[in-house]
């Protein structure tokens, strides 16, 4: 189903280009807006979600490996595995700017992944809100790639959500997700109130690849855990 | 006529037989062949006419890894379906059913059309062999997949070939396919029935049917799901009931064909069958004339522009871009054509010494990754016209053919086959003088055309234009021939309007007039440049007199705006070159360049102001004084004074510094980072030959040794994909080339670049500069 684009903030934007408080000036402040502006234009959020039962941490019928998902889906009796993609039409405005001007293109492709990860966000929070009122609580999301989860766990949710089916999101070989601005997770519901972990590096799918912390810095001033 | 009943839904049935979470249809029918059978003649019993075989994953790509042959898994299903379909006395059709690969294709992923179509070819073989008597792809949302799959069950079997595509509620598909788009090209390619599945509930699907059945006169399947799913639990709600209500509103606008997807049930097929009765044929049901791509249909019932800026006669930078297979520049034109109000583009990519036809489908897919036109291909090559025709997704024009026979013959099947339209030119041999010449090369074209299979309403003829500074008394003849032919013969006419005023001074001017007369005669496909703002006023203007701007309306829209008020960009600036750069200001650069130029050479700018200003804005990004975007913009600043300098410079001194391969790995099709330093690396003077992403190992050798590079800079973002990094670097080793690699992204770190083989890390794109400098000089 299509869902809402939260608004895509200018601040979230400039962290993922590695901006450090440098003077913008005028110009860049308009091309930052111009960017962001088409990417809220151009893209149409669309997401799907199942609810399954967990019996003894395992989703039931789906045999995911890795330690932490159990760890995380340990007090919890059902878990949401949610799939949500920017769509096509994000990656053809990308593609168009790639060749007009790339350091437009740079910045749209930022302002892409602040949106992807808001629409998460506004997603988590709606259920969240949900279950308090049933007195249940939600643990984490938690995406193929973070701890032990093996990336290629990917398909599996992406099978089982029939992601191609619903909102157009499929996988590579590699396990690179097409359009490439989507995500995959799997959130558990818990009777217990949960300890929220999301800040740590170590539950970061940028880990890896994070410019911060290839600087020897962590992301929005918050400890490497 | 009469109604045909499909099956409903396979897999929601199998789960209740024990089908597990994630696991295949297809493979669960070689354990359990009894519950696939008995869901199927529980499906003949409820009165289908049609029973889809299990086998809609069932291709060798979801196969990998099973140990379960394509050949295996089809027989298997098509075996089963055929007994359950004996198991009545009437006769029931068994179809294979086949869906979409599973991985997005080109430009979107990174499956070929190639490797997509022997996918296809091997389903279609196969199910023909097994005794399917048709095929039926469905589920689709990428139209090019879907071309892919029907040309690979025609050219290799004997089956009708059905197709239905799954739409969102207004009316595209995830890739952004509108069903007037849908039916125009499934038309052009013969179908023998197209339709809707999957997607929506019968409710919903209703009025997507309507405009279907308004767009093909072919005959049309609805195959909806159990209404929306509830998305906790992904169960469909709607009753049978309910359902084949529905369901008949959907067949009493005309639509012959009718089944049920997910969640539906024998149930909802026997309330479907028993609801729905025979209905008339809806006579009003009229094709649509007109061409179009993907996600955009052009209806040849107004002018339609054709822009004809890629078309190298004349002109030197696009025959330059074409021989180094530089698609960025093809694609730049192709999106200021549209920007500018082009509505088809002519695609000639005639270069000499080149491989046409493999040109053409680089530059035809290079072109539809960025614009949604249709496009015009236009060869004399019938190699080339076929490549065009086929990598084109959308229905397409041919330019062209004349009245020769030869001609005729060699290029109309390839038309047809394609179900393109044609540009007939009115001449034979020899170039025609009279009107009634040009009348009766029209005419014959007509004819063979028609006999070829070809619709009237596909035919346009180009009446020819000539340039009046040579022969005056020409230019009268083509509008009087434009005015009969689309009069008298009731065709489309094209011309090349520019042509009339060659050799002239001001050449719009006379072909902005020309342009006029011709409209005015019936001219409904002027080819132009749109770019050029006079004939582009003109054209405007004529709409505005014609009618064809209702009210003014765009008219108004283009010319109220007067000069003045136009945002002016100023002429002059008093910053240096270096604080222009610093500041990312394209315009300011170019300007302050212009002034340096006043007293030195270019090449002593280049050394003694540019690239020391580049140095210093790589500092400053090295200290975190500057950040990502302020170096691209800083860049791209160097960048115009870069192609000032350039243009100004003796041929001799413009040499630049050396050859750079870049490519963005196979794989990989994240390519933003790659194309940073592509844009770094050339405004210090390198010339950087970018081949794209996801670039087969292969590829990179071969080029990098026909172009003779010492340097290969190579990007992957993924963990998974450093390792086609890794095959690329032995690749080069192994082939005795001698070049320098240069590796980045990021995932990469020096110590893992190192462990691949990389002879440098760069771990920006100040870094790739300095590497450069330091291997090339």
């Amino acid at each position: 189903m299509e869902v809402k684009l939260p608004e895509i903030r200018k601040s979230e934007v400039l962290r993922y280009l590695g901006y450090n408080g440098q003077d913008l000036g005028s110009t860049l402040e308009e091309q930052l807006q111009r960017c962001i502006d088409a990417v809220a234009s151009s893209a149409r959020p669309r997401l799907t979600y199942r609810i399954f039962d967990v019996r003894n941490s395992e989703i039931e019928g789906l045999s995911l490996e890795g330690s932490d998902i159990r760890e995380l889906l340990e007090s919890s009796k059902q878990a949401i595995i949610m799939a949500a993609t920017l769509g096509a039409e994000a990656e053809a405005l990308l593609r168009r700017t790639e060749v007009t001007d790339i350091s437009d293109a740079v910045i749209m492709d930022s302002a892409q992944s602040v949106a992807i990860e808001s629409v998460c966000d506004a997603f988590e929070a709606k259920m969240r809100i949900f279950y308090r009122e049933e007195n249940l609580y939600l643990t984490d999301r938690y995406s193929p790639g973070y701890g032990d989860l093996p990336l290629d766990s990917q398909k599996l949710l992406m099978n089982v959500l029939q992601t191609e089916k619903r909102i157009g999101l499929a996988a590579t070989a590699s396990n690179m997700m097409v359009p490439r601005k989507s995500v995959t997770c799997i959130i558990g519901i818990s009777d217990r109130a949960q300890k929220l972990q999301r800040s740590g590096c170590s539950t970061c799918m940028m880990a890896q690849k994070c410019t911060y912390r290839k600087q020897g810095r962590v992301c929005n001033g918050q400890n490497d855990t | 006529m009469a109604k045909t009943i499909l099956d409903g839904a396979m897999g929601t049935m199998l789960q209740s037989l024990g089908l597990g979470i994630g696991e295949k249809p297809e493979l669960f029918a070689l354990r359990n062949p009894e519950a696939v059978l008995s869901v199927q003649k529980d499906y003949v019993k409820a009165g289908s006419d049609v029973l889809y075989s299990n086998t809609f994953g069932a291709n060798r790509k979801k196969l990998e890894g099973t140990g379960i042959s394509v050949e295996e898994a089809i027989r298997t299903n098509i075996r089963i379906a055929r007994q359950a379909a004996e198991s009545a006395e009437r006769k029931i059709k068994v179809a294979l059913d086949v869906g979409p690969i599973g991985e997005l294709m080109e430009p979107l992923g990174i499956l070929s059309f190639d490797e997509a179509y022997d996918i296809f070819r091997q389903m279609a073989v196969c199910g023909e062999q097994s005794g399917a008597d048709l095929v039926v792809y469905e589920t689709f949302t990428d139209l090019q997949e879907l071309r892919a799959a029907v040309l690979a069950a025609r050219e290799n079997t004997a089956l009708p070939v059905w197709t239905t595509m799954s739409f969102e509620e207004n009316g595209r598909t995830f890739t952004g396919t509108d069903l007037q788009s849908m039916a125009m090209t499934l038309d052009a390619l013969g179908v023998d029935a197209m339709g809707i599945n999957c997607s929506l509930g019968p409710a919903e699907i209703l009025p997507l049917m309507q405009r279907l059945r308004s767009y093909t006169d072919k005959p049309l399947i609805a195959k909806p799901n159990a209404g929306l799913p509830d998305p906790k639990t992904g169960a469909y709600f709607i009753s049978p009931v309910e359902f084949s209500e529905g369901m008949s509103k959907i067949s009493d606008i005309g639509v012959e064909i009718l089944g049920g997807c997910c969640g539906t049930t024998p149930a909802f097929i026997k309330a479907l069958k028993s609801t729905t009765t025979e209905t008339e044929r809806h006579p009003e049901t009229a094709r649509i004339s007109g061409v179009c791509s993907a996600a955009k249909a052009v209806s040849f019932d107004k002018i339609n522009v054709i822009g004809e800026r890629i078309n190298p006669t004349g002109k030197k930078k696009l025959r330059t871009a074409l021989a180094a297979r530089d698609m960025d520049y093809v694609k730049k034109l192709a999106m200021e054509q549209a920007q500018a109000g082009a509505a088809v583009l002519d695609i000639n990519v005639g270069v000499p010494d080149c491989d046409e036809a493999a040109l053409m489908k680089e530059v035809v897919q290079a072109v539809q990754s960025v614009v949604d036109l249709p496009l015009m291909i236009d060869s004399s090559d019938p190699g080339a016209i076929e490549a065009g025709l086929r990598y084109f997704c959308g229905k397409a024009i041919v330019n062209s053919v004349n009245a020769e026979d030869a001609k005729l013959e060699s290029v109309l099947p390839i038309a047809r086959k394609y179900g393109a339209a044609v540009v007939g030119l009115a001449m034979d041999k020899a170039l025609p003088s009279t009107v009634e010449e040009r009348m009766q090369h029209a005419r014959k074209i007509l004819k063979k055309t028609t006999e070829a299979g070809i619709r009237k309403e596909d035919l346009i003829i180009d009446a020819l234009t000539l340039t009046i500074s040579a022969q005056q008394d020409q230019a009268g003849n083509t509008l009087e021939a434009v005015r009969r032919i689309t009069g008298e013969l009731g065709l489309h006419a094209t011309l090349g309007v520019s042509n009339v005023a060659f050799g002239l001074p001001q050449r719009n001017r006379i072909a902005a007039s020309f342009l006029t007369m011709a409209l005015q005669n019936g001219l409904d496909l002027p080819i132009l440049n749109p770019n050029d703002q006079v004939m582009m006023d003109a054209l405007a203007t004529y709409k505005a007199l014609s009618g064809e701007d209702r009210d003014c309306e765009n008219y108004i829209e283009r010319f109220s705006q007067s000069e003045e008020e136009k945002p002016q960009t100023p002429k002059s600036t008093e910053m240096t070159l270096e604080e222009a750069i610093l500041k990312g200001l394209g315009n300011e650069a170019r300007l302050a360049t212009e002034k340096l130029l006043e007293t030195t050479e270019p090449m002593e700018i280049i050394d003694k102001y540019l690239i020391p200003a580049l140095d210093r804005v790589g500092d400053l990004y090295e200290s975190q004084k500057l950040f990502l975007s302020q170096l691209i913009n800083a860049a791209n600043a160097a960048g115009k004074g870069f192609d000032l300098l350039k243009s100004r410079m003796k041929k001799s001194a413009s040499q630049n510094k050396g050859k750079i391969i870049i490519a963005t790995v196979e794989g990989d099709i994240h390519d933003i980072g790659k194309n940073i330093v592509k844009v770094v690396l050339e405004n210090y003077g390198y010339q950087v030959i970018d081949l794209g992403k996801d670039v087969p190992v292969q590829t990179v050798v071969k080029r990098t040794i026909e172009e003779d590079a010492h340097l290969v800079a190579l990007s992957a973002l993924m963990t998974t994909t450093v390792q086609s990094m890794k095959r690329t670097i032995e690749a080069l080793k192994e082939s005795g080339h001698k070049c320098v690699t240069m590796v980045g992204g990021a995932v990469l770190t020096e110590e893992y670049a190192m462990a691949i083989g990389a002879d440098y890390y760069s771990k920006d794109p100040k870094q790739s500069a300095d590497i450069a400098r330091r291997v090339l000089g």
